[in-house]
């Protein structure tokens, strides 16, 4: 009986986190937690930004995802892309005494046993010009792509 | 001993008795004194001066509607403090003052803002104005542009919060990444004063 618990209980865990949707059963990335902030759709920017090559149509979102790279070799996240957003791009907010600086990254390793948490004010994939709002509640398809295992397609809660 | 190393040394003593008298478990500010004032406008277009706000405890947090990672998680975090303190969340304001003001129209504010509470309130200006009151907070702004990236440019800021009280002092300076409920617990606080 607590074994049956125990694994409904990891099943809830696992629906909870975003159950990966298409994922070979041979690939040893595994996704231990994934979820979405809510972001709404947003009009065009100011004029000075579109000038500067930033108008931000449809507004931005982020997903931070938890991997674990079970295999014997060692990995890299080298992409996402997701229906949701016109682009997609790995990023990172590096804090610099009060300051957050945010930069974006080709890949993120996933060394052989190793984890990668990506979380506020840290790693994150970001949404580059939504095409629909990010509601909580509700779901966002995200494919993640690696340098050598199979891509992963995760159904990622939104909150 | 010269006097300047007496004054350091007693100060170095002085400082973690007071820190550890102090109520606030986030950056308190000693002495607190007369938050800068300003005159900008909300996201509806009404002209506001921070002391507009006296009899209200203020949240004052500097951030752009294009930041997808830092700007939101405050936002949400303070959704939720101002969630957890129930009706005592009635004297709470929250402000967003833009730090790229070219592209964050007051529409745009205004949409970002309601996303995590029909209250909160977008703040912006003509960028001169807008870097004084930058400069007043202690606030770095600086756009970055993002070689390889669609977003165009980022931009590096400060991402403290500063608190002001219902008096018009400043009293808080918190960090990003302060747990919920040390900003709650310190949010109580001035709110029952």
């Amino acid at each position: 009986m607590r074994t049956l618990s125990l694994l409904l209980l990891g099943c809830a865990v696992t629906l909870l986190a975003g159950l990966p949707v298409a994922q070979g059963a041979a690939s040893p990335i595994q996704v231990e937690d994934a979820w979405a902030r809510q972001a709404p759709m947003m009009p065009s920017g100011g004029q000075m930004g579109g000038q500067m090559g930033g108008h931000m149509a449809g507004g931005t979102g982020a997903v931070y995802v938890t991997l674990r790279n079970a295999g014997a070799a060692p990995d890299a996240l080298v992409g996402a892309s997701s229906a949701a957003a016109e682009h997609v791009e790995l990023h990172e907010t590096i804090q610099d005494g009060q300051v957050m600086r945010m930069r974006p990254l080709a890949k993120l390793a996933l060394p052989s046993g190793g984890v990668l948490a990506m979380k506020p004010g840290g790693y994150h994939i970001m949404l580059l010009h939504l095409t629909h709002a990010l509601q909580a509640g509700e779901k966002v398809s995200v494919t993640l792509t690696f340098e050598h295992a199979a891509p992963l397609t995760l159904d990622v809660p939104i909150r | 001993m010269r006097p300047a190393c007496i004054i350091t040394l007693l100060l170095f003593l002085a400082l973690p008795s007071a820190a550890a008298k102090s109520p606030f478990r986030t950056g308190a500010l000693e002495p607190p004194g007369p938050a800068p004032d300003f005159t900008l406008r909300t996201d509806q277009g009404k002209p506001v001066h921070i002391h507009d706000w006296r009899g209200s405890v203020v949240l004052l947090y500097f951030g752009y509607t294009s930041c997808p990672d830092v700007c939101p998680t405050t936002l949400a975090e303070f959704a939720e403090v101002k969630h957890q303190l129930g009706p005592a969340a009635e004297r709470l304001r929250v402000l967003f003052v833009t730090v790229d003001p070219e592209r964050d129209t007051p529409k745009r504010l205004r949409i970002y803002t309601r996303t995590f509470d029909p209250t909160f309130l977008g703040l912006t200006g003509p960028r001169a104005t807008l870097a004084k009151v930058w400069k007043a907070y202690g606030i770095y702004v600086q756009s970055h542009r993002v070689p390889g990236s669609s977003e165009g440019y980022v931009v590096d800021h400060s991402a403290t919060t500063f608190v002001i009280d219902a008096g018009g002092d400043l009293r808080l300076a918190i960090p990003f990444g302060t747990p919920v409920d040390d900003i709650r617990h310190d949010l109580q606080l001035l709110l029952a004063r």
